[in-house]
């Protein structure tokens, strides 16, 4: 049976200042990450156990330790209460959530890092020259050839993981990342796309396409991130047991305001990624080009593009997308995959298809592509302007704008125009202060909180603790589905100091 | 001959099944449509823009939102 789909998402956020005014992003991001209340004031990121050029087809394109002071280390890295870690990466603002196990903690989870960030910038613009104000997108491209990450994480086994890059295992014929995960990602920027005006990196023009990532990928499978984006990522960094659990680092999603958006993006790669744990799919799409096919389907807002396949014949994303979310169903008939959680996914996936090939206008609040492409046709209408006038690119990057009075996606929810996947928004603003109780993201929040001034260092699978003198003791976190509450809520009320802790762990 | 009529009627069924579902979509897309208009306003308001000077504001804005590469 398929491991639990643990899961969570890394946002690398936009910012600018108001009025034009030229700044440094990475001094800047400092401050915005340095203005939201931190866990415990001394624990430092654990680059330890990073190892962002190890691949998982087996080698190394870097063995280099990362090397940094640990006065750099504490003004880059915030780990929040809530397990999150918020940060800066290269010149952005950065929130990773703690990781989650149902896909609709991981979308208000994923808010409440909109939120965090939202009151991070007020409280840094406290601190900068009176009337200038911090501006932070929730996007992907600065339409200038620029483009930053919205990467979602899944635990996998290991088997599925060697399965899955080993290049001797193969599943009707063709590699299942071939077969299987490059066509669903390719074709599911349908569903998840955050839409964008015009084309980027030597693409063909456009007026309009459906993501705003989709320009900058470059090749089928690689290890890296900024140069060359590969459509699969291969980083081996799992961030638990290796043994058992591995970590798929999807890189080619875009960046979702809408709900729906997000949970079809999460939902829908969760259900493949079991069903191929499982050995549940008998699918084979291997594309011919698969980065043509990536920048095809995304600029192609009739949804007729023709894909060549390898095995010869043409399909759309459409024609994909149906074909995966009928093994979905057939798969989600079986007892223990019958959940709430996943008909509500099938039950959207569905409506979602549906309205693409009927009529896409349904889907207004639902996907922002649509959303975004709606809004955008009715001011153009209304002003008589061209879709490359700035006033008509100032508006696609507005819709991203998080500040909740100001950001054209965030207006049209005040006045209940999208669609709610979250029952309760105190479930948003919870996760702003507090971890999800049933993933290891619970016990690592509540040890910094009760011995954060021990904890010298976190990552997600590792906490290393002060132990008087030079003395450093390590808990780790191997399998992402313990350390919850129900688990460890007992030990920790009865543990005073660390060594009690560290005992009690051991009974 | 029995088997012919009855797959020919069931395609006839699931036909009309489509058509009705497609005619149903188009009418909430409509009523959608309606719904939506009511925003212009909104949005008007939310881009502050004010027409005589609103292109080089625009232009000031997208040319100033320059963002480095990450990941």
């Amino acid at each position: 049976m398929a491991v639990p789909k643990i899961c969570g998402i890394e946002q690398e956020y936009a910012i600018a200042l108001a009025g034009g005014i030229s700044y440094d992003p990475i001094q800047l991001s400092y401050l915005v990450v340095n203005s939201f209340e931190r866990a415990a004031a001394q624990t430092a990121w654990d680059y330890a156990e990073e190892t962002p050029f190890l691949d998982a087809r087996g080698f190394s394109y870097d063995d280099t330790a990362i090397q940094i002071s640990r006065n750099d280390n504490l003004r880059i890295n915030n780990l929040l209460v809530n397990g999150a870690r918020f940060y800066v990466d290269h010149a952005h603002p950065e929130f990773s959530t703690a990781e989650c196990l149902s896909v609709r903690d991981l979308i208000a989870f994923d808010r409440a890092g909109e939120r965090v960030l939202d009151i991070a910038r007020e409280e840094a613009a406290k601190q900068i020259t009176a009337g200038r104000e911090i501006l932070i997108f929730k996007n992907n491209s600065d339409h200038k050839g620029n483009s930053y990450g919205c990467h979602e994480n899944y635990l996998v086994s290991t088997e599925l993981y060697q399965r899955l890059f080993m290049p001797m295992k193969t599943l009707n014929g063709s590699q299942p990342v071939m077969g299987v995960l490059i066509p669903f990602f390719v074709s599911r920027q349908i569903l998840c796309g955050a839409g964008k005006v015009g084309s980027e990196n030597g693409t063909p023009h456009v007026d309009y396409q459906i993501s705003q990532r989709s320009d900058f990928f470059e090749i089928a499978m690689g290890a890296n991130t900024t140069a060359n984006r590969p459509i699969i990522n291969t980083r081996d960094e799992p961030h638990a047991d290796k043994t058992l659990f591995r970590r798929l680092h999807v890189i080619v999603g875009d960046s979702n305001m809408c709900e729906v958006a997000g949970l079809l993006k999460v939902g829908t790669a969760r259900l493949v990624l079991s069903m191929l744990e499982d050995n549940a799919i008998n699918l084979d799409f291997a594309l011919e080009q698969p980065v043509k096919a990536m920048i095809d389907v995304s600029h192609d807002i009739s949804l007729k593009q023709a894909l060549s396949l390898e095995a010869g014949g043409t399909i759309t994303a459409l024609q994909i997308q149906r074909e995966f979310l009928a093994a979905a169903e057939e798969y989600c008939t079986k007892p223990e995959q019958d959940t709430e959680e996943n008909r509500l996914v099938l039950q959207y996936w569905r409506e979602a298809l549906d309205a693409l090939e009927k009529e896409p206008m349904l889907l207004v609040g639902k996907l922002d592509w649509i959303t975004k492409l709606h809004l955008l046709q009715r001011y153009i209408k209304r002003k008589e302007l061209g879709w490359h006038h700035p006033r008509v690119r100032r508006m696609d990057i507005l819709y991203h704008d998080i500040t909740p009075d100001r950001g054209l996606f965030h207006i049209l929810e005040r006045e209940g125009k999208t669609e709610r996947i979250i029952d309760d928004s105190e479930r948003v603003k919870y996760f702003v202060g507090n971890p999800p109780d049933d993933t290891r993201a619970w016990f690592r929040s509540h040890c910094m909180r009760k011995f954060g001034d021990v904890v010298v260092e976190a990552n997600w699978d590792v906490l290393t603790f002060s132990a008087g003198g030079n003395r450093l003791q390590r808990i780790t976190l191997g399998d992402p589905s313990k350390g919850t509450r129900d688990l460890l809520e007992g030990v920790l009320k009865e543990s005073d100091t660390i060594g009690k802790l560290l005992a009690n762990l051991q009974q | 001959m029995a088997e012919e009529q009855k797959r020919k009627k069931g395609k006839q069924g699931k036909e009309a099944d489509s058509d009705e579902r497609a005619e149903d979509l188009e009418q909430k897309g409509e009523e959608l449509e309606e719904r939506l208009n009511e925003l212009d306003d909104l949005i008007d308001d939310a881009l502050d823009e004010d027409e005589e000077e609103a292109e080089e504001q625009a232009q000031r804005f997208v040319d100033g939102f320059k963002q480095e590469g990450g990941e």
